[in-house]
């Protein structure tokens, strides 16, 4: 495996040619280029045995962390509107590096981010008595429950769960016509709040029909050109005299920016969340292919460390390790299913004769590691982190100060680079086989009449669906590469949801009602 | 810590604020991630919540906005507060859009400064958007690839183009200045994203009409102006892709890049109609470039050559690119699956 995932210090650090044309981007990247190889070049080549120069230095992240978890200086006002974030971003990096909190800091967190749930539904950027809800913070603040809540009184989940109608209210206040969502009451309107809003509804058991209308198509008219996806699109309202009410001619759409890797992990996560939900000609196609061949091409040279970028001609960027790493297992999962729809296609063809049970399918031949994930993590380990003895924290790259954001950003890339995420048909259909519908909370009151499911079976099967696919993430422990050994290993995180799976499984249970 | 400067005279010391209670934020006992903020910040807050619970729209709550978006430019629940006043004072948003040019030069570029923009140029909705478009084009001098801007530029357009005031004059003149962006910085991507909107996004653009030779020439010669830009192969390819169009009949432009001893036929390109290399290539130009083995590939694919693009692929995988080695093994097993 590792013939596919060669080191940077197995690569010559071949600099971007310059064709002989200078601009702006080629000085740019000339600067960083000499900024991250003269660090890689300072070190000794390293392998995956331990390795002093590669330590994660787990105990220095900590205190990073730490040090602003209490106690904030007075500059941070410029996140005083995203202080969920902040608690995120901490307790999340926390989780990845397998500090335990102690009850009581848990209990801390858990209060605090109930003084940011509004009594009207959703969570705001700080206290409710100050801000708004708003979508991104509710991802955030859910997350962080999640994280350190349990279920009881003051707990956190059941808060949460008695806050479920409030918080559909709300993601319906949000909702417009052509799919998008306003991130907040008067507020921009891109796919962040999309997939912040989805990961909400899907663990909360908020999803209908209605809050799912033409979501789909506001995010496939994201990609771009290039296969990545860009912020937002625009819906122009169609020329056609003609629309049908099943077709999507009401819009003629188009990407409102180039393609991004933070808006591309948005979208891609969000695309696999609605392709979970059984409702007919439901979601609208992406381009698999394109997303997959525009995301390996994100990650640079060996003479920028291996990092990803976020678009195209950009710098690597340590916090694009998650947004555009962490898309990979996704497009992974997606093409595979393609290349089984396609498959079934043909065999139908020839096999007019009997019907082909899901259940027959097993889980295909491994496919190479899609991206280099040896190069990644020496990028963080080596660029991105903080050198020994100083600060601690992650970074963007080496002459940048680190902050909670890279470092949970880079953290959350180093699980999905180390560990083989696999999301598996066999344990989805082995959950389903496990759901017991008979269990559930009340179901949320669709804001329009027509707007919830048609019947009770149908929601019953949506949300077996939901909940089977959501809890089908598994690690491949023989696909596990640890640079710099063992002591480096961190915790796993969740593709799409980006929290651990021992986080993720019994907070579903709790709003799905189902046993572990 | 109460009072941060001795200039700073407190609200409550403010006859205009006299009849406000202020009230304090709501943190609870012991809250994580407490920020300390400025006394400035933290009286500016206690009256904001104060008049936003009274839910009063005046003068005095317009200038407590505006100091606290100084202070925190990402505060977004005092953004929408100040939009909801100064529509309900109607107020003249010209004045507004005014103090928004000087928050940009102060380099505060957070989502919620553009957003506030966007929603200003839908209220004030000028007949001819030419001025916000000058204003848009310079603020990208100095930072040519951000991405708020060009995300607002794209708005901008489509806004007034469904409002019917995008001249074919305007639509024009846009398409020469992304070119001179170009010209300055081929590498420039949202420059080329820019592009496609221009020329084959956005309702009405004349690629898909007669207008896709030129534009395949225009990758084609950035292509050859700088082999190893990633963004004009990127265009091409979405091209092709775009309009489903094969892209065998491209490759004696592309075969050059790929210094391989080709299985083509060698045909004469006398009649290729396409930009082909000029001449010899430019200094420092390495070959083969690798997007032109991938496209290499990819074109023997559509060929039916499954075994000759696996080979290709699998020399990317081993030798001309091995950052994306695995990548380029998948893309070889799918040649042999096949």
């Amino acid at each position: 495996m590792l013939a596919y995932t060669p080191s940077i210090y197995s690569l010559p650090p071949t600099a971007l040619p310059t064709n002989s044309h200078p601009s702006a981007t080629l000085d740019e990247q000339q600067e960083t280029e000499s900024l991250i190889s003269s660090l890689f070049s300072l070190l000794p080549s390293p392998t995956t045995e331990s390795d002093d120069k590669t330590v994660l230095r787990k105990n220095e992240h900590t205190q990073f962390l730490a040090s602003t978890f209490f106690k904030l200086p007075g500059k941070f006002v410029s996140l005083d509107a995203s202080r969920p974030w902040l608690i995120f971003w901490t307790v999340h990096s926390l989780d990845i590096l397998g500090v335990a909190l102690d009850q009581g800091t848990k209990d801390r967190v858990v209060s605090t981010i109930l003084k940011f749930l509004a009594p009207t539904g959703g969570f705001a950027g700080g206290p409710s008595n100050s801000q708004l809800p708003h979508l991104l913070p509710t991802y955030a603040s859910v997350c962080s429950l999640a994280i350190t809540g349990h279920p009881g009184p003051g707990r956190g989940w059941d808060e949460l769960r008695d806050a479920r109608q409030s918080i559909y209210n709300f993601f319906m206040d949000c909702k417009r016509d052509d799919g998008g969502f306003v991130v907040c009451k008067g507020g921009e309107v891109d796919v962040r709040g999309t997939y912040c809003l989805l990961v909400v509804a899907t663990l909360l058991d908020l999803l209908t029909p209605e809050l799912l209308h033409n979501v789909d198509k506001f995010i496939t008219s994201c990609q771009t050109y290039e296969g990545g996806f860009a912020c937002s699109q625009f819906a122009f309202p169609s020329t056609s005299a003609l629309t049908s009410d099943e077709g999507d001619n009401e819009y003629t759409r188009a990407s409102m920016a180039e393609a991004h890797g933070g808006y591309t992990s948005c979208s891609l996560n969000s695309h696999f969340l609605l392709s979970s939900i059984p409702l007919p000609n439901f979601p609208a196609t992406i381009d698999v292919d394109s997303a997959l061949r525009w995301s390996v091409l994100q990650q640079g040279e060996s003479i920028e460390g291996g990092g990803f970028r976020g678009r195209t001609n950009k710098l690597v960027d340590g916090c694009y390790s998650w947004w555009v790493g962490g898309g990979i297992p996704v497009c992974e999962e997606l093409v595979k299913r393609q290349k089984k729809a396609r498959s079934k296609g043909k065999k139908n063809k020839i096999e007019v004769i009997g019907e082909e049970k899901e259940e027959d399918w097993v889980d295909e031949i491994p496919t190479p590691p899609l991206f280099n994930r040896v190069a990644l993590q020496e990028f963080i380990l080596i660029a991105a982190q903080v050198e020994a003895g100083g600060s601690g924290g992650l970074r963007d790259k080496p002459g940048k100060r680190p902050d909670q954001y890279h470092t949970c950003n880079n953290l959350s890339g180093l699980s999905i680079a180390q560990h083989s995420m696999k999301h598996s048909s066999s344990v989805v259909q082995s959950n389903k086989d496990k759901f017991d519908p008979t269990k559930g909370l009340p179901p949320v009151k669709p804001r329009s009449a027509n707007g919830g499911w048609t019947s009770e079976e149908e929601r019953q099967n949506a949300r077996k669906e939901v909940w089977a696919n959501a809890l089908g993430w598994i690690e491949d422990e023989s696909g596990e590469i640890l640079v710099g050994g063992k002591e480096n290993r961190v915790n796993t995180t969740t593709p799409v949801f980006n929290i651990l799976g021992l986080r993720l499984k019994p907070f579903i249970n709790y709003f799905y009602c189902q046993e572990e | 810590m109460s009072v941060a400067t001795s200039s700073y005279i407190p609200l409550v010391d403010r006859s205009v604020w006299h009849d406000v209670k202020p009230i304090a934020q709501d943190d609870g006992p012991n809250p994580v991630v407490p920020i300390m903020y400025s006394g400035e910040y933290r009286d500016a807050m206690d009256y904001f919540r104060a008049i936003a619970a009274a839910e009063e729209r005046s003068e005095r709550a317009l200038e407590l906005t505006e100091t606290i978006i100084r202070m925190n430019p990402a505060h977004y629940t005092v953004w929408q507060y100040r939009m909801a006043t100064l529509l309900a004072l109607q107020k003249n948003l010209d004045d507004e859009l005014q103090l928004m040019n000087e928050f940009a030069v102060q380099n505060l570029k957070s989502y919620q400064v553009w957003h506030h923009r966007l929603l200003l140029l839908t209220h004030i909705s000028p007949e001819d958007p030419s001025v916000e478009i000058e204003y848009l084009h310079r603020s990208l001098l100095p930072d040519p690839k951000n991405y708020h801007t060009w995300a607002y530029l794209h708005w901008l357009y489509s806004h007034f183009h469904t409002l019917g005031r995008i001249s074919d004059q305007l639509w024009h003149d846009e398409l020469t200045w992304c070119e001179e962006m170009l010209r300055v910085d081929g590498r420039n991507n949202s420059a080329w994203g820019w592009r496609w909107y221009l020329r084959v996004a956005r309702p009405d653009a004349e690629t898909g009409k007669d207008g896709l030779k030129p534009e395949l020439d225009y990758a084609l010669r950035a292509i050859h102006l700088i082999p190893h830009n990633v963004s004009a192969w990127n265009y091409l390819r979405g091209l092709l892709r775009h309009f489903k169009l094969l892209l065998t009949p491209l490759l004696p432009a592309i075969l050059p890049y790929t210094a391989q001893a080709s299985s083509q036929p060698t045909e004469s390109t006398d009649n290729f109609g396409f930009p082909l290399p000029p001449g010899p290539l430019p200094n420092d130009t390495p070959l083969p470039v690798p997007l032109a083995l991938e496209y290499l590939a990819d074109a023997l694919l559509e060929q039916g050559s499954n075994g000759e693009a696996g080979e290709v692929f699998a020399d990317l995988s081993s030798n001309y690119d091995r950052m994306r080695a695995g990548y380029w093994e998948y893309r070889r097993r799918e040649c042999v699956e096949q």
